[in-house]
């Protein structure tokens, strides 16, 4: 083997992981870079259509066979990412719409109104009939999770809670790209600690974020994770035992149970890359600004709320005008993610934009989101959060369409813009990429990601057969099984108790110690022991779990750390849920109640003797004290 | 103070607490309908049944069966003044000491503030009702103690249950405490990590497995009826089939011949645990109904002195407070519903009739204690903030994200939403006036204030609740 070139991947979500992945399987050396825990924060913010193609057969047949074949290809790759609802179409001409699947081969059967309802209880009476499609449903999540794992078993280093902060050109090529590595948590006055907000800050806070930061020398050495860890020769990278270090207190071999709490300084790395992928979703442009090029682009508004619950459990769809987004409904694990685009012509007072809002879609986006699906779905049951979605596009309009820019023509080689596409054709997407850079340096291996299922995507035997159900209640194992996939028995074989710390999402002790111990979540990350889990998500968002998923850090953490990751987890579940503060005023409420009030967690006291000497000690009312055993053990 | 011993049940062996023998008839014309169940509800049909005890027909409906379930048992009067403006920073406000002496603290407070608007003596009134009907502890300190949460903070507050007596964290003694594999709601090395480094004593912990099999969660009633009818629970779990199974199965899988009891090896285990304590703390699920056995029958077998920390939603202590409230209610002859009004007809100012479980009632006067957000008190949705009962006005701000600050622990604004009250406690209208002459609201749903801030919400709810009774009875 020759020369083996080093391609940086801009970007976590799901196409960078999938690139990531590719790019490792064909024996690249891989480092994949993302600001927040993986798959966050924009990933969530899509509406988990699986496409089968059927909305853009008439308009695009080429994409809609495109989907059609991606559809398939996840399902034998990563079974436990998707689910097989099926889906319905509505909207008019559905007719001419079952021609145009025809001709793609893509199954349609036009059912009546009755059959319609019948199928899917949840759709709005008003609906005149329906295409069924090979439609499905998709975790975005999980996928993302899981490339990332699976490039990262091909020798990919994956990093996250990590930033491009600058790329070095030189000679019209880039040379030196410089990252920086963010702690978890940082200290909750510090930097913005939730995942959502980082990602965002980039977009308004740039020019400072980027501009001054002289690197760091002196750090190159100090990195923790990523020298040490790439395991070039293939084996399992070893990670130092007994206790867990956060990136950032570096320092060999300090116990690391010590001094976590404190202020945790980021760590800069610069790395000699031969090629970078930006990936970076709609802050693509920003990231290819830091090599002083840039990427032409119009920014769309969506907005993706989501609901509890099943209200439908078929993908529900109604293609839009040709070049916009379809309004879709469909049923995701224990939630309905409803997504629409913000159309021109539609209240645009309901899209306020500004460095104040930033991911967080006003109210007035929240109800024409409802809107705009009453007609599709009857109900849309009771939306827990929402997220505004800028969406970046080359050719406004064409959304789903995917660009490759060559910052060549900008007199950078070795940078290389992906823009668009849909998590239905990202692993394609990915192929097309490698290939190209693949053929600039001369290598030509075929591409295997349609080929070789993902961790968890592996097929597996019923494990409830063989094993019952670990001991978990029969609806907690289910849905742990339908998150973990073929990893479902190495993660809820448990020796002792293995007791749910999510209730709303049924999520156990061991899930979450097995998101924490995954090598590409960010040490103590709680952020992304969420997407790998789910716990956090349910009903409270986090109000009545949080505390319990964060002290699963302790005692590998000091009590710091666990307040700080869970005051992290908390505000970023709040973030989202304040657009949608009709419906999920309550829980907010009951949530703010029990923090503040009944766990107190707005104050923090440390008293001496002396300080609590002012309180009541229960001494006035010696009555009080119970009388029937002897005090014995302990001596004033 | 006396009195008690004729106002409360006396505790028996399984305690008697809180199981009402008798049921009240409820009238065909209650002078004082009392809407909503909560601490605030109990207490103004309370006081308005003790007000006059033989003239009155006082009525309370429970509109939300859980309300208890979010209450920690505690009696909080007020912790932390409002938020001074000039040292509102976050540091300021995280280490600001919780008030000493709540009468001392409530001068400090703004005069539209419920417990100035009321005054202090009606609120030494009602604490001292409370003391009478509940049997709590603390009665005689003007002194706030400090009481140990479940995420490892201390809290203060004015009254607590005798189940917390023994482990108040402002009495300078070490504790240890014990929590269980099955229920994370309480992680006890986490909990005393972080009072010890916080407190001038020692705090320990172990964790040990609650007998029997345990799948529900979150787990704390479920351990404890355990405790309650001392037997292990059993769980709910799919039937393995172990032949299949290559390895050797994990033994929490292996079936139990029977389930025995729960107490004796609850204690077997603690006991070969930890380490000897003068005081040791439980996860607040020891028992439902007979809690004072369970943790007699703990303390003598561990020699040591038993408390309980508070977990939940839903919370036990809450349940075992609301049983107690219940049977005072009893004793009281409060006739106790529970659903939901259907309507009312109001004339001249005044509700003259409801229709409460389809039937329509005269009624004299009317307290709406339904809660606020977090109850049932008031509703939210894309044309603002209601109450939904009898349409009172609600003030608040028309654009929704500026209910919220942007992360969870901050001044949030509708902290503060519910009604506007004149110094009778009458909900006002848009314009001032009040809504209705005979309507009077009690507890959260009385607006202007963070109650959740202040750590005042049951002050309030005894205070307003004790008035808003007596006021309405005839
Ligand atoms: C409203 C809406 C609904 C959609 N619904 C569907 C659907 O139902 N089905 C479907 O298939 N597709 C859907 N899509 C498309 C889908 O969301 C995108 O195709 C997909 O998210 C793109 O993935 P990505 O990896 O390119 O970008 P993203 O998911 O946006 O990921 C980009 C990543 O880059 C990271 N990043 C940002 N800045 C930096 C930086 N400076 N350095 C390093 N990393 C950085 C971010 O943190 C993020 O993790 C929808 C899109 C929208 C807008």
């Amino acid at each position: 083997m020759g020369y083996t070139p080093h391609v940086l991947v801009v970007g976590g979500g799901p196409l960078g992981t999938g690139l990531a992945r590719d790019f490792a399987i064909r024996g690249l050396e891989v480092t994949l870079v993302d600001p927040g825990p993986l798959a966050a924060p924009r990933t969530g913010r899509m509406g988990g259509l699986l496409a089968s193609g059927a909305q853009f057969a008439r308009e695009d047949p080429d994409y809609a066979q495109r989907c059609l074949a991606e559809n398939r290809t996840l399902f034998e790759i990563a079974g436990h990412c998707v689910e097989d609802t099926g889906g319905l179409v509505v909207g008019d001409n559905l007719d001419g719409l079952q021609t145009a699947c025809e001709d793609c081969s893509i199954a349609a059967q036009h059912l009546s109104a009755e059959a319609a309802t019948e199928r899917e209880p949840g759709l709005d009476p008003a609906v005149d009939g329906a295409l069924a499609v090979p439609d499905a449903a998709i975790d975005p999540f999980l996928l993302t999770v899981a490339a990332a794992r699976d490039a990262r078993e091909y020798g990919a280093d994956i990093r996250p809670r990590t930033e491009v902060t600058d790329i070095v050109v030189e000679n019209g090529a880039v040379e030196t790209v410089v990252v920086e590595q963010t702690p978890f948590p940082v200290d909750a006055d510090g930097r913005d600690a939730t995942g959502d907000a980082d990602g965002d800050a980039t977009d308004d806070a740039d020019g400072d974020d980027t501009g001054g930061e002289p690197p760091d020398d002196g750090a190159d050495g100090a990195d923790p994770g990523a020298g040490g860890e790439s395991g070039e020769d293939g084996d399992e990278p070893v990670r130092s035992d007994g206790g867990k270090s956060v990136p950032g207190t570096v320092g060999g071999g300090t116990d690391p149970t010590e001094d976590l709490g404190g202020s945790l300084e980021p760590t800069v790395d610069r790395l000699d890359v031969d090629y970078v992928v930006n990936a970076a979703g709609d802050n693509a442009p920003a990231v290819a600004g830091l090599a002083d090029c840039s990427v032409p682009v119009s920014q769309g508004q969506e907005t993706v709320t989501v609901a509890a619950g099943r209200p439908v459990e078929t993908a529900v769809t109604r293609p839009a005008a040709p070049g916009e987004a379809p309004d879709t409904a469909v049923p995701v694990g224990q939630h309905t993610l409803l997504a629409t685009e913000h159309r021109s012509g539609s209240d645009a007072a309901g899209v306020p934009s500004g460095p104040d809002t930033g991911h967080i879609p006003s109210p007035l986006a929240v109800d024409n989101v409802a809107d705009s699906l009453s007609g599709l779905v009857a109900g849309t049951g009771r939306t827990q959060r929402a997220l505004r979605l800028p969406r970046a596009e080359f050719d406004p309009g064409r959304g789903r369409d995917f660009a490759v820019l060559d910052h060549d023509r900008q007199d950078c080689w070795g940078l290389l813009t992906v823009l668009g596409g849909t998590v239905t054709t990202h692993r394609w997407v990915a192929e097309r990429v490698c290939d190209r850079v693949c053929g600039e340096f001369g290598i030509q291996r075929a591409c295997q990601t349609d080929e070789l299922q993902l961790p968890g995507g592996e097929d597996v035997p019923d494990l409830a057969q063989a094993v019952g159900t670990f001991g978990l209640a029969e609806s907690v194992y289910e849905h742990s099984k339908r998150r973990l996939g073929s990893q479902t028995s190495a993660v809820l074989h448990t020796d002792g108790e293995n007791p749910v710390v999510c209730s709303c999402q049924s999520v156990t002790r061991s899930e979450v110690a097995a998101a924490l111990d995954d090598e590409t979540n960010a040490d103590a990350d709680l952020g992304g022991v969420r997407v790998r889990t789910s716990a956090t998500t349910g009903r409270s968002q986090g109000g009545r779990c949080g505390h319990q998923v964060a002290t699963q850090l302790h005692p590998a953490y000091d009590g710091e750390v666990v307040e700080n990751a869970c005051t992290a987890l908390l505000d970023e579940r709040w973030q989202g849920q304040r657009p949608v503060a009709g419906p999920q005023q309550t829980e907010m409420a009951r949530t703010y109640r029990l923090h503040a009030g009944v766990m107190n967690r707005g104050h923090d006291h440390e008293m001496g003797h002396t300080d609590i000497a002012g309180y009541d000690d229960g001494s006035h009312d010696p009555a009080d004290r119970p009388t029937c055993c002897p005090r014995v053990g302990w001596e004033p | 103070m006396n009195g008690r011993a004729d106002a409360t049940p006396s505790p028996s062996g399984e305690d008697s607490l809180g199981d009402p023998s008798e049921t009240v008839t409820p009238s065909d014309t209650p002078d004082v309908l009392v809407v909503g169940g909560g601490l605030a509800g109990c207490f103004a049909a309370l006081s308005a049944a003790r007000e006059h005890p033989a003239a009155a027909a006082v009525e309370l409906l429970v509109t939300a069966a859980d309300r208890f379930d979010r209450h920690p048992g505690t009696i909080d009067v007020l912790g932390y003044p409002g938020r001074s403006t000039d040292d509102d920073s976050t540091a300021a406000t995280e280490h600001r000491q919780p008030v000493e002496t709540p009468f001392d603290a409530i001068d400090a407070l703004p005069e539209d503030h419920p417990y100035r608007r009321l005054g202090r003596d009606r609120l030494r009134t009602a604490l001292a009702l409370f003391d009478d009907e509940l049997d709590y502890s603390g009665e005689r300190s003007e002194h706030n103690a400090l009481v140990p949460t479940h995420t490892g903070r201390v809290r203060p507050t004015a009254r607590y249950p005798d189940w917390m007596a023994a482990g108040l964290a402002s009495r300078d003694e070490p504790m240890g405490l014990v929590g269980f594999e099955q229920a994370p709601a309480l992680d006890a090395a986490f909990v005393a990590d972080r009072l010890g480094e916080r407190l001038p004593y020692e705090v320990t912990a172990v964790t040990v497995e609650f007998p029997g099999r345990v799948t529900e969660s979150p787990a704390g009633p479920v351990l404890a009826r355990a405790l309650d009818g001392d037997e292990a629970p059993s769980g709910d779990v799919g039937t393995p089939d172990f032949d299949v199974v290559e390895e050797e199965p994990p033994s929490s899988l292996t079936p139990d011949e029977e389930q025995g009891p729960a107490r004796e090896p609850l204690v077997e285990r603690v006991r070969s645990e930890l380490a000897l304590e003068g005081r040791v703390g439980f996860p607040a699920v020891l028992g439902e109904t007979a809690y004072q056995t369970v943790r007699d029958h703990i303390e003598s077998a561990l020699y040591a002195e038993v408390f309980e920390i508070p977990v939940g939603p839903p919370s036990v202590p809450g349940r075992r407070l609301e049983r107690r409230l219940h049977a005072a209610l009893a004793d009281a002859g409060v006739a106790v519903t529970s659903g939901a009004l259907e309507g009312f007809e109001a004339d001249d100012g005044r509700i003259d009739r409801v229709s409460l479980s389809g039937r329509d009632r005269a009624v004299e006067s009317v307290v709406l204690a339904t809660g606020g957000l977090s109850g049932p008190g008031l509703v939210a949705d894309r044309a603002g903030v209601h109450e939904p009962v009898f349409d009172c006005h609600v003030d608040h701000p028309d654009d929704r994200l500026a209910w919220t600050e942007p992360t969870l622990l901050a001044d949030h604004a509708f902290g503060r939403f519910g009604v506007s009250v004149d110094d009778e406690l009458r909900p006002l209208d848009a314009t001032g006036r009040p809504e209705y002459e005979n309507l009077r609201a009690a507890g959260r749903i009385v607006g202007g204030f963070d109650y959740d801030a202040e750590q005042s919400a049951d002050g309030v709810a005894l205070v307003t609740g004790g008035a808003a009774g007596r006021w309405s009875s005839p």
